[in-house]
């Protein structure tokens, strides 16, 4: 009976177009893009990204203050899936990548990543400081007079 | 997943250049060592290593890959303080400068620092001292196999495992067929490789990329690695200090050269060693702040020195990289594989296991040792876990509380020995509790603030006496 035949036609076919696509299209998806840390205490983290599948792809990486991501700005366009940032002050910064397969079709953009840059307190950092200076002078304080000591 | 896809290197030059002075140390090593039969010779080059040869085994090996590729990762991570405060490192070599002349003085016929523990303070304060030198020198060891790996990476291609392995087996081979006397004897034409690596490619990135441009791009793209208030770096200033003279202070690997230096020669020799390596970490870091005005991508912070060097310097750069970072780690992996075997065979397994071991026994035993720490520092490497700056310093917070019960110890008469075994355990658990809570920027320096307060407080309530004599314990009768 030629209607129960057509689902398996039907299958065959797409199982056809599957096999015979090119992987960059089966690659299609959203890239990943995950950082190092939520909050940088430091300013500085590590951004790191990917597409399953999408060998020789190259990855556009934007930030932008703004959580629609107006005016933002393409921060490493290359094959590389990693990217260090640092020296930054006080603030919120969002992510996103977006992948260019080897057909030049391009990926969705991945989900925003949103990293929060907000650093220790100046007088933790200067008492610590301070009782770092306190513990070198007394160990120099300790040589010296040592030295004396026969 | 490999982070970089971009390499100046062709992975074929790079394996010609590992294979070339692969076979020059290992062809060194055998020829330094082919005389040192017995074990004095072979654990301590018979006790007579004059000055030029001390001041560059000691400089040598405190350029480490952490010099090489951490001065310039913490200046890319924390600006201008991580630069300055890399090179305070220096200052661990010219304390230790008067520490040297002591020890020599005190322990004529001493083998490792775990023989002035236990003499000094007992056996608590020795089984807990070797936990801690144990566990730094394995934290060191996989540090430095990580960047042979992460090196030959950024370079090259090559992937991460490769490299590391076929570093960390170079290293261990010379080691063995040689001894210490290898070890000092490759260490100085290797300082003389960094030396004259560093100033090479300093000379090179000054002039093709001027301090103006550098300055602009930094002030425009990363503000914060300019300001002398940034936070994470005031803290850690003093922290990198401290870590340093901690690691000096205790480790094996200086103590086995201040008892291998001719007498007199140990002050001067770390003295002169300060004073030489104190530049390098700037040169080093200085390189890392030219990533900007380059434009060059950093995948990981670690990475951010040879890649720098070679995107500028392109082929040549990244051939001087690579010769001179790979003897500045084969420098410090031969000295601290050494002194580590030492300090397990004599105070593990001779001390606790095998007193009645004879010189060759402990000789073969030393060798045995040398080829197990590779193994299990090469299984640690593997999974490279973290970078290499928060793998050190984890190690930080343990090595600084023990620079005063060693201080206290070498100077003092009264020091309170329970005091002593206290300050190393509660320093070491505040010190690693303020890595966790606020960053590996403070973890030595908690800790080795919290054992001064300790060795300070149990002296002054409860002093003890001290025969300084206790120190001469006569050679072991093998």
């Amino acid at each position: 009976m030629p209607h129960r035949h057509a689902p398996h036609a039907l299958w065959a076919f797409a199982l056809s177009i599957i096999l015979l696509m090119p992987t960059s299209v089966l690659a299609q998806g959203v890239p990943t893009l995950d950082a190092t840390t939520q909050t940088a205490r430091a300013g500085y983290y590590q951004l790191r990204w990917g597409l399953e599948g999408a060998d020789g792809a190259i990855y556009r990486l934007e930030e932008s203050r703004a959580t629609d991501f107006r005016e933002a700005r393409v921060l490493y366009e290359g094959a590389d899936r990693a990217t260090v940032i640092s020296g930054r002050g006080d603030g919120t910064f969002h992510y996103r990548v977006q992948a260019t397969l080897a057909d030049d079709s391009r990926s969705d953009w991945s989900p925003p990543l949103t990293v929060e840059v907000r650093h220790h307190a100046l007088h933790q950092a200067l008492t610590l400081f301070g009782v770092g200076a306190v513990v070198f002078l007394a160990t120099i304080a300790l040589i010296v007079t040592g030295r004396r000591i026969r | 997943m490999s982070i970089q896809e971009t390499a100046i290197l062709e992975p074929g030059l790079a394996w010609l250049l590992i294979a070339l002075f692969t076979a020059l140390y290992v062809g060194l090593g055998w020829y330094f060592g082919r005389r040192d039969k017995e074990l004095d010779q072979f654990v301590l080059a018979g006790r007579k290593v004059g000055l030029a040869v001390g001041t560059a085994t000691a400089m040598a090996t405190w350029v480490t890959s952490n010099t090489t590729m951490m001065a310039p990762q913490l200046a890319y991570q924390i600006g201008l303080w991580g630069m300055i405060g890399y090179a305070l490192g220096s200052v661990g070599l010219l304390l230790f400068a008067p520490l040297a002349k002591r020890i020599r003085l005190l322990m004529p016929h001493g083998y490792t620092s775990g023989d002035f523990v236990r003499l000094r303070y007992g056996h608590l304060a020795w089984r807990i001292f070797l936990a801690i030198s144990i566990f730094y020198s394995f934290g060191w060891l996989v540090s430095l196999g990580m960047a042979g790996g992460v090196l030959t990476h950024a370079l090259s291609g090559i992937p991460y495992w490769q490299g590391m392995t076929v570093i960390l087996a170079a290293c261990v081979a010379y080691t063995l067929i040689g001894g210490f006397r290898a070890v000092i004897g490759t260490d100085f034409i290797q300082s003389i490789l960094i030396l004259v690596g560093l100033v090479a490619i300093a000379w090179l990135v000054i002039g093709r990329i001027g301090f103006d441009e550098i300055h602009l791009s930094l002030r425009l793209e990363r503000p914060e690695l300019l300001t002398l208030l940034m936070p994470a770096a005031i803290m850690f200033l003093f922290n990198n200090l401290l870590f340093g003279m901690g690691e000096i202070f205790h480790s094996n690997v200086w103590w086995t050269r201040a008892y291998s230096f001719r007498e007199g020669v140990g002050m001067w020799a770390y003295l002169l060693a300060g004073i030489f390596w104190a530049p390098i970490p700037i040169v080093a870091g200085f390189i890392a702040l030219a990533a900007p005005a380059l434009g060059v991508n950093i995948p990981a912070a670690d990475m951010v020195g040879p890649i720098v060097a070679s995107e500028l310097l392109g082929l040549a750069g990244a051939i001087i990289v690579l010769v001179m970072v790979f003897a500045a780690l084969a420098s410090s992996l031969d000295s601290l594989l050494a002194a580590t075997a030492m300090l397990v065979v004599r105070d593990i397994y001779y001390r606790h296991l095998r007193p009645q071991a004879t010189a060759a026994h402990l000789r073969t035993a030393t060798k045995v040792t040398i080829l197990l720490l590779g193994v299990i520092a090469w299984l640690l490497c593997l999974p490279r876990i973290t970078t290499l700056a928060e793998l050190l310093h984890f190690t930080g917070a343990f090595v600084a509380s023990t620079i005063w019960p060693i201080a206290a110890g070498l100077y003092w008469r009264r020091t309170n020995r329970i005091g002593a075994s206290l300050a190393m355990v509660l320093g070491s658990l505040a010190g690693i509790s303020a890595y966790f809570l606020i960053g590996f920027y403070v973890g030595a320096l908690v800790g080795a603030a919290v054992s001064m307060v300790i060795v300070l407080l149990t002296t002054w309530l409860w002093p003890q006496s001290f025969d300084w004599e206790t120190l001469k314990e006569p050679p072991p009768r093998h």
